[in-house]
């Protein structure tokens, strides 16, 4: 408690509330050690067991919280040295455009492939019956003329110039194909999004077992509050009667 | 979860800095601070140079509370930039 108040105090000097942290760490060990020996062995009343229980949950969640302490800064720090680059600029923002550098080079050069094979002349099969004298004549009317043996492209699958003839064997249906660099950067940003996430997950344990720790403060309060009163009753009269 | 920026880049760091008035309140806030270390050495080492172990200590005590950030009277985020350092001392140590 008196930890509590003194965070919020104003007047304060550097160093005074890590030596109340001690304090409260040392304080909440001798408490639970002292409400032990109070207890000696009876839980028979509900009251003061029940405050005993929430004094031992209060105490082992202040001491996960102290290994969480020490532990999730390093963790924080880890996926945050994964989305920094090493001069210590956004790794998101660094990644993306150089993402986007790739992308536009690629899209300008397969621009520049398709222009140039526009410009070609198309070569035809020699067997195919409606090219003379290597001419072409445009594209049969009559779907007789579509001869059902394999056509020379069909041979030539994988041969290296038909990488560009788009179907389900070609090289450009596999991810990245048409992007060569990007996917490495793409896995970067994926990796960079899951560290962010990681981060965040890592400050959300932390923020969210103070808060169960204050909780747990308040019931043990309540429970105390609860098991004094009730003792009271009884030993009152006991007392003064 | 949404996944948002949530540390700070050393430009930002920077800008963080040359924007503290040294008033100490951050420091003073700390649940985390031992010793008794200056604002401008702190603010110093934090961008760049070599890192005394008086600060490295406290860097690597600082469990990123947040307590520094509410007592601000400038609104600076002491806990990203106290985060920077832990990433450059991380980065020296691996360094060897």
């Amino acid at each position: 408690m008196l930890y509590s108040i003194r965070r919020r105090l104003r007047k304060r000097a550097i160093g005074q509330l890590n030596a109340s942290l001690h304090w409260h760490v040392l304080l909440a060990i001798v408490g639970l050690i002292v409400l032990f020996m109070h207890a000696f062995g009876h839980f028979a009343m509900i009251s003061g067991t029940f405050a005993l229980y929430s004094m031992v949950a209060l105490t082992i969640s202040g001491f996960v919280g102290r290994i969480l302490d020490h532990v999730m800064p390093r963790l924080i720090a880890r996926e945050v040295d994964k989305v920094l680059t090493m001069q210590g600029d956004d790794g998101v923002e660094s990644t993306s455009q150089k993402l986007q550098a790739v992308v536009v080079h690629n899209t300008q050069e397969n621009r520049g492939i398709i222009v140039s094979q526009s410009q070609a002349p198309i070569p035809m099969p020699g067997s195919l019956p409606f090219t003379t004298n290597g001419q072409s004549l445009g594209a049969s009317w009559d779907l007789a003329y579509i001869s059902l043996e394999p056509t020379q492209q069909e041979l030539d699958q994988n041969a290296p110039h038909y990488r560009f003839i788009p179907d389900k064997k070609s090289a450009l249906n596999r991810p990245g194909a048409l992007m060569p660099g990007a996917e490495e950067h793409l896995l970067a940003l994926q990796d960079m999004q899951l560290a962010m996430r990681r981060e965040q997950f890592f400050r959300y344990i932390i923020r969210y077992w103070r808060v169960l720790h204050i909780l747990l403060a308040f019931i043990t309060i309540g429970l105390v509050t609860w098991h004094i009163i009730f003792a009271s009753t009884i030993l009152w009269p006991r007392f003064f009667h | 979860m949404k996944s948002t920026l949530l540390h700070k880049t050393a430009p930002q760091v920077a800008q963080e800095i040359h924007a503290c008035i040294g008033c100490n309140e951050c420091l003073l806030a700390c649940p985390a601070l031992a010793e008794t270390i200056s604002i401008d050495v702190l603010n110093r080492e934090t961008l760049s140079g070599a890192i005394s172990t008086p600060v490295a200590r406290f860097a690597r005590s600082c469990y990123q509370c947040g307590a520094c950030v509410a007592p601000c009277p400038v609104g600076l985020h002491r806990d990203a930039m106290i985060m920077w350092i832990k990433v450059r001392l991380m980065r020296s140590e691996r360094g060897g």
